[in-house]
């Protein structure tokens, strides 16, 4: 007797009951190929199609109005509610360093004055938020034009931080002069696949951050840190070296929306950027001899000199 | 209630295993580079830039560095993708070992993103480990649905139970 060929063996349990009425298995494999590669290759169309996700370039564009008005015209309440108080949002107050040759310069008119010099980059996010307490205190003894909008790399930590910048910046002032390097964009040069250079530092500008932007004179900067941007010196008696609150107060909010605030003393942005302004306010008053009277005097700065010690 | 799971091709334990450590690898090698700068080589012209991809905002998630996530994530997938791991009989590993993989793959796809995207630059490490995650899902979705009786190939070369 021939033997019969072997009954095909039963599904023994309910999984196999559920496989054999289920899907062959490559389709698992087809979908899973299928999703990854159309998502791989969307990206890399929209990535061709769009350019480069940060300019190549970039076209200055001037602050409005309405933004400078309110970024050169905080309330005097709002400086002396604020005082140095920021609770939410820590900030730290220029370092003194004393006995230093003076960094001083000659004004349009022939007088000698205190330079306040700053050093940063337009990609660089400390630098974004460490401008809109500088813009705001320097505000205070002088004017400023030619302002421009910009904001640090999207790339980087703090990506997309909204600030100005003062590549075209112009600041007048009886009291004091500003000298703004911003040493880089805040986009990739392809050519050098790093930021494309700006401005550059000379001269005795060159000589100070070299100096006193190390470890040697600023408290707290390790030498793996030095020449760290920002960096401010004015009239090099006092020094910034790094953002004096944090950029991260800045990220989520617009340029616009920060600016509207400051009119806002109960707000912890506002009280970061005005504590700090208050701050380098102080310092800027050992430059002018307390002049303005009612800016060095005022009890929103008061309240920075007592805290730094300034008699 | 017992569920049972089909036994796999000696292939695919072999190549997810090897795929597996080498993940480990460089992704243990990624995580060194985090903590020490200068032990990461690669280039710094071009499209390719590790340095820029691992310093950057997105090296982070959540607050975790994206290279210590991947180590935890290759150390997991060496476990249950070893030898040991494919003969174990408790169903829910099996399972894990393929939702793991199908996470894996979606991270990655948000960090080319990132790459592509958002930082312009690739980082030929973490390409490799984008790679090996691609492969691992491919032989996975190949063999788990069948090893856990979700196909109807139960009964074919793969079917041999456990359980």
């Amino acid at each position: 007797m021939a033997k019969s060929p072997p009954a095909k063996k039963s599904p023994t349990n309910k999984n196999q009951v559920a496989a054999a009425k289920g899907r062959p298995a490559g389709l698992f494999t087809w979908i899973a190929v299928g999703l990854v590669l159309v998502v791989v290759a969307t990206l890399v169309i929209v990535k061709v199609t769009s350019g480069s996700s940060t300019p190549s370039s970039s076209t200055f564009q001037p602050a409005s109005a309405v933004v400078v008005a309110n970024l050169t015209g905080v309330p005097n309440t709002v400086f002396d509610t604020v005082g140095v108080t920021s609770t939410v949002v820590p900030v730290t107050p220029p370092q003194q360093i004393k006995n230093q040759p003076p960094l001083t310069g000659t004004s349009a008119t022939g007088t000698t004055l205190p330079v306040v010099l700053y050093v940063g980059a337009e990609y660089c996010p400390y630098c974004a938020a460490q401008r809109w307490s500088t813009i705001i205190a320097l505000s205070r003894f002088g004017t400023w034009a030619g302002l421009g909008n910009t904001s640090s790399y999207t790339g980087d930590i703090y990506g997309g931080t909204p600030t100005f910048t003062f590549v075209k910046a112009k600041y007048t002032s009886k009291y004091l002069l500003f000298r703004g390097i911003e040493e880089y964009t805040n986009y990739i040069d392809p050519k050098t696949n790093y930021y494309k250079v700006l401005q550059k530092l000379t001269g005795v500008d060159l000589a100070v951050f070299k100096k006193y932007d190390t470890s040697q004179w600023i408290n707290g900067l390790t030498s793996a840190n030095n020449y760290s941007i920002p960096f401010l010196s004015m009239g090099n008696k006092w020094f910034v070296s790094g953002a004096s609150y944090s950029p991260g107060a800045l990220t989520s909010l617009s340029r616009d929306s920060i600016a509207a605030g400051l009119k806002d003393p109960t707000s912890p942005v506002t009280a970061a950027i005005i504590a700090s302004a208050n701050y380098q306010t102080a310092a800027l008053c050992t430059l002018t001899n307390n002049q303005p009277g009612n800016v060095c005097t005022s009890s929103g700065v008061m309240a920075a000199k007592r805290a730094m010690g300034i008699k | 209630m017992t569920r049972s799971v089909q036994r796999v091709p000696r292939w695919a334990v072999i190549a997810t295993f090897v795929l597996s450590l080498i993940g480990l690898a460089v992704s243990t090698y990624l995580t060194i580079t985090h903590f020490d700068k200068t032990a990461l080589v690669c280039s710094s012209t071009g499209v390719i830039n590790c340095a820029k991809v691992t310093s950057s905002a997105q090296s982070r998630f959540l607050g975790i560095p994206v290279a210590f996530l991947g180590l935890g994530t290759y150390v997991v997938m060496s476990v249950l993708n070893s030898p040991w791991g494919w003969r174990a009989r408790w169903y829910w590993l099996h399972v894990a070992r393929f939702v793991l993989s199908i996470v894996s793959m979606c991270f990655v796809l948000w960090l080319i993103f990132a790459e592509v995207i958002v930082i312009g630059s690739i980082c030929e490490y973490c390409t490799v480990v984008h790679v090996v995650t691609f492969a691992l899902l491919i032989i996975l979705t190949r063999v788990s649905p069948t090893q856990l009786g979700w196909t109807g190939d139960a009964s074919s070369e793969y079917a041999e139970s456990v359980a």
